[in-house]
């Protein structure tokens, strides 16, 4: 379905892998302005085809991997894609966004997106070279490693001529082909890692995707997109955050801040602080163990780093991952963390919910609910490297690990310190310390993400020092980050770009007064940020040098794009989720956390320190046009463009059904 | 003495990790930058663009330095 607009390709492609079949799938122009692109535009596609008995590994459930109009734009930090279907850990919408360059490569072949439904009778991996699409035999790659199944590929697509066309790769490992709940989907050694995406692609009996072509990716006014770019990557180099922080410490920077902040997740986040931070913190990463640094496709930041392992040089572990593997589970071996880094990739699963639900053994182990040998500051790293095999391959104790926290915790007991949200382990911020973000992690749409939460962290302690345990304005300006990143996400760039949001000199000088005063000011503008929230339009007119996104929108696509209309977008997105989400038994009940975060407060001398989660929900219900219990309205459907959609419209009939209450409150 | 320990890209510029100094030498924490930028032989601003965290309580330039007390400079951080 060719389309008006610049920075897409046009063509969304299904495959139905029970039949072999492909088919265009329909996407309008009109779909193209309401829902851009990555992960709203995978919402879409979802909502129109998941009932409400979906099962997340059935022939029904669809992995659709979305790219957005930056991808392949050469506009910064933008060669993301998207990977969203039901998850099979949660239970609801899950959409997980990743680097490398298959989203690039998808673009190159004439896709906007491709859709995988139904399911192989044998494991089969897929190439896709402009239009043509092949079914190839798996046989001889299943059961092989991420890295060198990727390896195995390339020599196949090499082939007799012995060149291989350009091309992305996405493929599971042994975890996505054994159905752990939380395995992920590799690209190169970037991963879209959250959610259990591998897992359906397993079931679906699919081991890899590559992709390869040559399509021009045309843009409504490139001369325009290369002057914003110019300006733009030397803003994004000259910032502190994306220019100095990243780059030189990448994310793993922040766990000396968090330590001192109180927000790093320490003994399954029993405190927010661990006396041996320093031998896994960033500084010693970069100081003894980092090769090199390295970046996606496009990206300025270049926020990843590469380490040794075992002689190899590989993608070295983010802040999540060495805060849930160090203190999480008290271990101050940096090296360890290095090599269980690799290992889970290279078996394919998701760092933070493998991590995190050790962390739960360990504790119910101590507590005497669950007797599985396995203990906090466990010396034998070894037998840490095993449990993530044994979980990848569903052998004794991890057969039931891979289930996740939430299986364990209702199997053996220990809700209240089974750190999850909707089944979603949460990322290593202890979020007693930084409330906004509890909030966050409790409403978010795919369970407990700190980027789908808002990352309010970011203004409670990295960045600036916001009031980290007033709830004040947290919920409205939760609201104004979940929008603007879903945005950009949408967009297909990089949320990191984000962070550059706040100028340079507000960052910078911390001990100014006018970063003082902003921090303090944060409490008291929330009833300003709900005008700007219920409002947006008002804003119609772009931000340049600080927000370069919505004006990049617009010249990349030809689409009249302000902030203003810029956030909206996000919010129809964010609240879209919501909506299909509530097909699958979410409501307030469900926007939870652990009691352990709610209501045991991290200093028992300071009854604040603790997440106050039911006062903030009600604000922020009500910023969004949600009822009490969490259900976005007709009206705010209706603003939001969302009430045609007759496959949205959830009737209160199956509400009441579930014993939910009703959309019109 | 006095722990001052530096962390963020501040120290991996300056290969700095931190002094251990006598308190007569830094009275406080406008003192212990001065300390820190003759050591490294940085301009003082740097390190007076810090967040400053006295034995885990957030701490101000002006902010009196005791015998035994750690003191930490961190940049801001971002990004997870
Ligand atoms: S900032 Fe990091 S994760 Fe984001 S695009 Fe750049 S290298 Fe990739």
């Amino acid at each position: 379905m060719a389309t008006k607009y610049g920075g897409y390709m046009g063509k969304v492609m299904m495959i139905d892998l029970t039949t072999g079949q492909t088919s265009e799938y329909p996407w309008s122009d009109e779909e193209r302005r309401l829902f851009i692109g990555g992960k709203i535009m995978a919402a879409k596609i979802l909502g129109d085809n998941l009932k409400s008995d979906t099962q997340p590994l059935s022939e029904e459930n669809m992995l659709v991997i979305t790219t957005g109009p930056f991808t392949g734009s050469g506009a910064p930090s933008s060669s993301r894609f998207n990977v969203s279907t039901l998850s099979p850990q949660t239970g609801i919408l899950t959409s997980s966004n990743c680097g490398g360059n298959f989203g690039y490569y998808l673009k190159k072949a004439g896709l906007d997106a491709l859709i995988i439904k139904g399911r192989s009778p044998e494991p089969v991996w897929l190439e896709i070279c402009n239009d043509n699409f092949t079914l190839h035999d798996a046989s001889d790659i299943w059961g092989m490693h991420t890295g060198r199944v990727q390896e195995v590929l390339e020599d196949k697509l090499r082939g007799q001529s012995g060149r291989a066309p350009k091309n992305g790769k996405i493929v599971i490992g042994p975890a996505g082909e054994n159905l752990v709940r939380y395995a992920s989907i590799v690209s190169n050694e970037r991963l879209a890692g959250r959610g259990g995406t591998g897992a359906v692609m397993g079931w679906k009996n699919l081991k890899a995707v590559t992709v390869s072509g040559n399509r021009q990716i045309k843009l409504h006014n490139p001369e325009k997109v290369r002057e914003i770019n110019k300006s733009w990557v030397k803003y994004l180099k000259k910032h502190p955050l994306t220019g100095d922080q990243l780059p030189r410490l990448g994310t793993a920077g922040l766990v000396s801040t968090m330590q001192m902040r109180g927000q790093l997740s320490t003994k399954n986040y029993n405190y927010g602080q661990y006396e041996d931070y320093e031998k896994v913190s960033g500084e010693t990463l970069a100081e003894d163990f980092n090769i090199v640094n390295k970046g996606c496709l496009t990206c300025p930041i270049k926020c990843a780093r590469t380490v040794n392992v075992n002689g190899k040089a590989v993608k070295g572990p983010e802040l999540e991952t060495l805060g849930l593997l160090g203190g999480g589970i008290l271990n101050n071996d940096m090296q360890a963390i290095l090599d269980w880094n690799y290992e889970l990739d290279e078996l394919g699963m998701d760092t933070i919910s493998a991590a995190s639900t050790l962390a739960f053994a360990m504790e119910a182990n101590e507590k005497g609910l669950w007797d599985n040998g396995l203990e906090f500051g466990e010396g034998d790293n070894a037998k840490i490297s095993q449990i993530w095999n044994d979980i990848a391959y569903r052998r004794g104790i991890g057969d039931e690990l891979a289930n996740g926290s939430r299986w364990c915790s209702e199997k053996y007991g220990g809700k209240e310190f089974a750190i999850h949200s909707k089944g979603m382990e949460l990322a290593a911020y202890e979020p007693r310390r930084t409330v906004g973000l509890g909030l966050g992690y409790a409403v978010s749409n795919r369970g407990g993400c700190h980027l789908n939460g808002g990352y309010m962290v970011l203004v409670e302690g990295l960045s600036l020092a916001v009031n980290q345990q007033t709830p004040h304005a947290k919920p409205d300006f939760t609201m104004v980050f979940q929008d603007l990143m879903e945005g950009v996400s949408a967009c297909g760039q990089c949320l990191f770009t984000t962070y550059a949001f706040f100028p340079p000199p507000v960052i910078s000088h911390p001990n100014s007064w006018y970063t003082k005063a902003f921090c303090k000011a944060v409490p008291f503008i929330g009833p300003v940020l709900r005008g700007m929230n219920m409002f947006p339009q008002i804003v119609c007119f772009n931000i340049p040098i600080i927000f370069n996104q919505s004006a990049m929108l617009h010249h990349i696509t030809g689409m009249p794009v302000t902030f203003g209309s810029f956030m909206r977008m996000g919010e129809r997105g964010y609240t879209l989720e919501r909506h299909i989400n509530t097909r699958f038994g979410v409501t307030r009940r469900s926007d939870t956390l652990p009691s352990r975060l709610t209501d045991v407060p991290q200093d028992p001398a300071d009854d604040k320190t603790r997440v106050p989660l039911e006062r903030m929900k009600n604000v922020y219900y009500h910023a969004r046009g949600w009822s009490r219990d969490g259900i976005p309205t007709p009206h705010t459907l209706k603003k939001l463009g969302l009430d045609k959609l007759a496959s949205y419209k959830v009737t209160q009939e199956e509400f009441r059904k579930r014993g939910a209450a009703d959309g019109d409150n | 003495m006095v722990t001052i320990k530096l962390f963020g890209s501040l120290r991996l510029k300056t290969g700095c990790k931190g002094l251990e100094v006598s308190l007569s030498d830094v009275r406080d924490v406008k003192g212990a930058c001065q300390l820190l930028a003759d050591e490294t032989g940085r301009s003082v601003k740097e390190f007076r663009n810090c967040v400053f965290m006295i034995n885990g309580k957030p701490g101000r330039l002006s902010s009196a330095l005791r015998d035994g007390d750690e003191l930490v400079l961190l940049a801001a951080a971002g990004g997870g």
